[in-house]
């Protein structure tokens, strides 16, 4: 450490977990005379092994910027919108409070439904649990941010596949692994610390690391080959290397396929499972006895994967029969025509997947023996962004499943969620179940959502702004900013127009497209309050703001407690830590629990006592830890974080005790890290049957109220869709966007560090457009040129070019969330570009299954004038 | 006497910029001054290319062509090899800047505020009592780490206290610390079986920090 020329009267290392992504990986902070000084990665973690990244430890910056919001302030210019000074007063807490209470007290009353409660997951788990309070007061609630196109899509299908949130590679043991529109080990944000500790060693090892990205820049910058796509396209790619295994190569994990999926399960001519009369089971066809029989019968002597019976007066065949013939039209060259991938290249990928896998190997990890299969698909926001998202999705997860390459060794495997319970205790746990149909459930989720299986019915009309009862399917909501909102709640009968909208720190007039239709959907709620670290393009819009606490000043127990979130991967140890203050919240910065807690206190008791229930609910609090139902009991956050760790840690290790040692680790058990091999009659769907049922429920009720949304996506077997803007666009508009997450950048406040800037100035390409360098030449331009990027709708932004020729020619390519252009955002005025301004949020650009937003819209790019 | 040196393995960094800040935060650096840098680019042409990542520092060489050049005797080679800067002895003619042809050296020619406008942060307090302008800056193998450690019987590379802030703060685990002069020590052991070199040997400076790529 540098010298320091004072008196050093306190020199400490205070414990706690990062917010700078949510990561949430555990640091310890050096203090000298009450100022944080440094951050450094915590070595007692066995994930991060002390070690933390730049955008972490640049966080400290964010502590004491002098542009952060210190005091509440109400707006005093009634008119609202972009840009318009909203002539802030500062205003006591006390009247902070009384006057939102006041607004929800009348909301809570006559219909909760019309408070809308939104958080950003930018910070990890103690943002999401800010719905302890949207949960006890009843209304919607929906992640800000970009999560439209992050992972609606995949997280749909990891849930069903793996139970988990989320898919990695298990880079341990994996040998192979393909990246299409994934970051993990690179700029992604799960786990990060871990994913790239993990993903080096792989690298290390000599891993394959095989990316299709249309960028060489993150993933496709360490991978051992890039091979550039058309965005978008990655599930042609996938179908046809599921066709090349199936129908070429002929290599498919034949004894998985019939004891872990649903291939052997009979179809009929109605998509749908042909089941047992009696016990209403799925149905498969045993080849010896030469009779169909409930999938789970033991006496199965063999299971038909192929063929076609009649059973229960039913022209049926094995789902598997069905996948292997529809995908013989997604040959390798029909994909190559519409991904510029080489045909070539496909094949060959598919076939180095195939032999990679390793059918029928085994390993032995704590004396039980397990198949190993070495290989990985791994996606994320890069195919999620997209109208084609569920079935492209669904296609790969398809690929990973036919080679058996699922929750086992060096497969992809899911976050875990299989849990059983810190060590003193064995509590929480969490244990899969399967259901009658052979799909799993009961593992870990989120503690605030409903199950993750099975879904409920489509009902109208919805409660909630949100929609989720007409897709119950549904993570975030594109329905809140949509261009065509009014006509959702016309068709769907919507009525409980938002009156109180509470938002903990996303920028949304950023991070969401469009921001005028941002804007415009906020200014129709009557009343919307704010917890914020700075004021900037949001707060605008908003009637009260209130000074946030920076993690770094606050208290949370929970950062480690959602393992299908952000637990660590694979056989790595378990670590439940604590994140707390470094230092006290400065000026009149107030943690946003604790605002919460005493909104509920003055606005109703029985609202108290519904907080007390989730704080019961989200903490995992078991007897004798449980709080009261009492409203006459005055719990604090504190007070509940104590008795959050003592009931999972045990009775001696109260939040004291993690105070001073920051964490727990322990051993983790190869149940927990692979369940697969440890779940009975687990059946995991290659045949997607649900979607042909959600299809069914949700068609009858939307096609009489005027709903027309594309049902041919709704299908069990993937197909490809084709980018809507290719229909639409003017052949001028020649460019697919590629926005992404930069390694050093998380949502939009990165760009107020000014050491971030330091590091993304010199970058050559974190503030600029970057593309293809003889695109850029046909067109005239040269390198630096100030530019125009314009969608189809007429809106444009500015920003520098940078020639690259890792660029696919067809696509200009952005950082995600820049361009600030508050006044009150000094330090990150000028970088970056918005380029969220550019997406556009209608029915015809989602994807009808998973509601995820086309994020590649067709472009223009042209030289800025002088002067405009 | 140990002959400190690096090792900084290329395929496992993936250019997070983990290194540039720990070194901002534990030398209080002044806004502009960074110490370690991470150069960013790509070779080859569309579809074969390569994104390039480069973490550099100053490579504390055993032929410094800095300590040739000062005219003060200001920047010295220890007897361990780390290259140091007295600012008391340097007189700012930036010598030492030219000289050197890896640029790991910059001026202090003022203090810039962080946040400018905004008044002084803790940041701009910190790096005045850390430095003083109108001298040269530069890496400094975290030495006062280095001897504060071996003076409690820790080893650097090894012992977090004892270790380099750029090291030990790595997530991808890519740089190794140690002593050059120990074949046993792991950096010696990865430059023999990695066939890890410096960057430039053709300069003849003799750096002390290996890539293996």
């Amino acid at each position: 450490m540098a010298k320091i020329n004072h008196e050093v009267k306190e020199d400490v290392w205070i414990k706690t977990a990062c917010s700078g992504c949510y990561g949430n990986c555990p640091v310890r902070v050096h203090r000298i005379n009450g100022q944080a000084v440094k951050i450094e990665g915590e070595p007692e973690c066995p994930w991060t092994d002390g070690t933390i990244c730049g955008k972490g430890a640049a966080e400290l910056q964010t502590l004491y910027d002098p542009a952060r919001l210190n005091y509440p302030m109400k707006r005093t210019n009634p008119e609202k919108g972009i840009g318009v000074d909203p002539k802030w007063q500062r205003i006591s807490w006390e009247e902070a409070l009384d006057t939102i209470a006041e607004k929800l007290r009348d909301v809570y009353k006559t219909n909760p439904c019309q408070y809308l409660h939104q958080y950003t997951p930018t910070s990890g788990i103690i943002g999401c649990y800010t719905g302890i309070f949207s949960n006890a007061f009843g209304g919607g609630q929906n992640s800000g941010g970009g999560g439209l196109f992050c992972g609606n899509a995949t997280h749909l299908h990891s849930g069903i596949i793996h139970h988990a949130w989320s898919v990695t590679a298990d880079f341990e043991h994996a040998n192979y692994i393909i990246y299409m529109g994934a970051s993990k080990g690179n700029a992604a944000g799960h786990s990060s610390g871990l994913m790239m500790r993990l993903a080096a060693n792989a690298r290390a090892r000599g891993c394959k690391m095989v990316a299709f990205d249309p960028i060489c820049n993150f993933a496709g910058g360490k991978a051992t080959e890039w091979i550039p796509i058309k965005p978008g396209t990655d599930g042609v790619v996938a179908l046809a290397m599921i066709n090349v295994l199936l129908n070429e190569l002929g290599i498919y994990d034949v004894e998985y396929l019939k004891a872990q999926t649903n291939a052997p399960f009979l179809i009929g001519p109605d998509q749908d499972y042909v089941r047992d009369k009696e016990s209403d089971k799925p149905l498969v066809y045993d080849t010896k006895e030469g009779k169909a029989k409930p999938f789970d019968d033991p006496k199965v002597g063999e299971y038909a994967l192929e063929g076609k019976y009649n059973v229960n007066d039913v022209d049926c065949q094995p789902a598997f029969q069905l996948i292997k013939e529809h995908v013989k039209k997604y040959t390798p060259e029909m994909a190559s025509e519409i991904s510029t991938v080489p045909a070539e290249t496909i094949r060959r990928v598919a076939n180095e997947f195939g032999e990679a896998a390793s059918i029928g190997s085994t390993i032995t990890i704590q004396g039980k023996t397990l198949p190993l299969r070495p290989v990985a698909v791994l996606l994320f926001r890069g195919m999620n962004g997209h109208a084609n998202a569920w079935n492209s999705i669904a296609a790969v997860y398809l690929l990973c499943s036919i080679v058996g390459a699922n929750d086992v060794p060096g497969s992809a495997i899911g976050w875990p969620t299989q849990f059983f319970g810190l060590p003193n205790t064995g509590w929480p746990h969490w244990e899969l179940k399967t259901d009658k149909d052979g799909m799993i459930y009961d593992g870990w989720w989120w503690v605030w959502e409903e199950a993750m299986w099975p879904k409920p019915d489509p009902k109208f009309p919805p409660a909630k702004p949100t929609m989720r009862d007409v897709f119950p399917w549904l993570t975030t909501s594109p329905f809140l900013h949509a261009s065509d909102r009014e006509w959702w709640r016309e068709k769907t009968g919507f009525v409980n127009r938002t009156k109180v909208l509470i938002m903990w720190g996303a920028n949304q007039v950023l991070s969401a497209p469009n921001s005028k239709e941002v804007a415009k959907s906020i200014m129709d709620y009557p009343f919307v309050v704010s917890f914020r670290l700075y004021l900037d393009e949001y707060s605008d819009l908003c009637d009260i703001v209130l000074p946030d606490t920076h993690w770094l000043e606050s208290l949370f127990p929970s950062s480690h407690m959602e393992p299908g979130f952000n637990g660590p991967t694979g056989m790595e140890d378990w670590y439940v830590g604590i994140q707390q203050p470094v230092i006290e919240p400065a000026f009149e910065r107030r943690q946003a629990m604790d605002v919460y807690i005493e909104l509920a206190r003055r606005i109703d008791p029985q609202l108290l006592v519904s907080i007390y229930n989730q704080l019961n609910i989200f903490l995992r609090l078991r007897d004798p830890y449980k709080v009261e139902l009492d409203p006459t009991k005055n719990y604090t956050w504190e007070e509940c974080c104590d008795r959050a760790f003592k009931s999972w840690a045990g009775d001696e290790y109260g939040l004291e005790w993690f105070k001073e040692h920051g964490g727990i680790s322990w051993p983790k058990r190869v149940e927990e890290a692979f369940f697969r091999p440890f779940v009975k009659n687990l059946r995991t769907p290659i045949y997607y049957q649900y979607v042909v049922r959600w299809r069914n429920k949700l068609r009858e009720l939307a096609e009489p109220r005027g709903i027309d949304l594309d049902w041919r996506h709704y299908t069990p077997l993937p197909e490809y869709f084709s980018n809507p803007y290719d229909e639409i666009a003017d052949p001028s508009f020649d460019l697919y966007n590629v926005s992404y997450r930069d390694i050093a950048h998380t949502g939009s406040t990165s760009l107020c560090s000014p050491w971030i800037d330091e590091v993304s100035s010199t970058n050559p390409y974190t503030y600029n457009i970057h593309i293809n360098e003889e695109t850029a030449k046909k067109k005239g331009l040269q390198e630096g040129d100030e530019v125009w990027l314009e969608n189809i709708f007429g809106r444009r932004i500015k920003g520098k070019v940078k020639f690259m020729q890792g660029i696919h020619p067809q696509v200009v390519g952005t950082m995600a969330a820049g361009g600030h252009w508050s006044k009150n955002m000094s330090s990150a005025l000028g970088k970056g570009v918005h380029i969220n301004e550019l997406l556009q949020i209608e029915k015809r650009f989602l994807d009808p299954v998973s509601l995820s937003l086309e994020s590649s819209p067709r472009l223009k790019i042209y030289k800025a004038k002088e002067g405009k | 006497m140990a002959r400190w040196g690096m090792v900084i393995d290329v395929l496992r960094c993936n250019g997070c910029y983990s290194c540039v800040i720990a070194c901002k935060q534990e030398n209080f650096l002044p806004a502009g001054i960074v110490w370690n840098r991470v150069l960013v680019g790509e070779s080859g042409k569309y579809p074969t290319v390569t994104k390039e990542i480069l973490p550099i520092l100053c490579n504390h060489c055993k032929e410094a062509a800095c300590v040739n050049a000062c005219p003060t005797g200001a920047t010295v080679r220890r007897e361990d090899g780390v290259v140091t800067i007295d600012y008391d002895k340097c007189i700012g003619c930036r010598y030492c800047i030219i000289a050197c042809p890896f640029q790991a050296r910059s001026y202090l020619h003022k203090f810039k505020e962080y946040f400018p406008g905004q008044g002084k942060t803790p940041w701009d307090i910190l790096a005045k009592e850390a430095f003083q302008t109108g001298v040269a800056v530069k890496c400094d193998f975290c030495s006062d780490r280095i001897d504060a450690g071996l003076k409690k019987g820790l080893k650097p590379g090894v012992d977090r206290e004892a270790t380099p802030a750029c090291v030990l703060n790595c997530p991808t685990k890519a740089r190794y610390f140690g002593d050059l002069d120990d074949p046993n020590s792991e950096v010696s052991r990865l430059i023999k079986e990695e066939r890890a070199t410096p960057i430039h040997p053709e300069y003849g400076t003799e750096p002390s920090v290996y890539y293996i790529k």
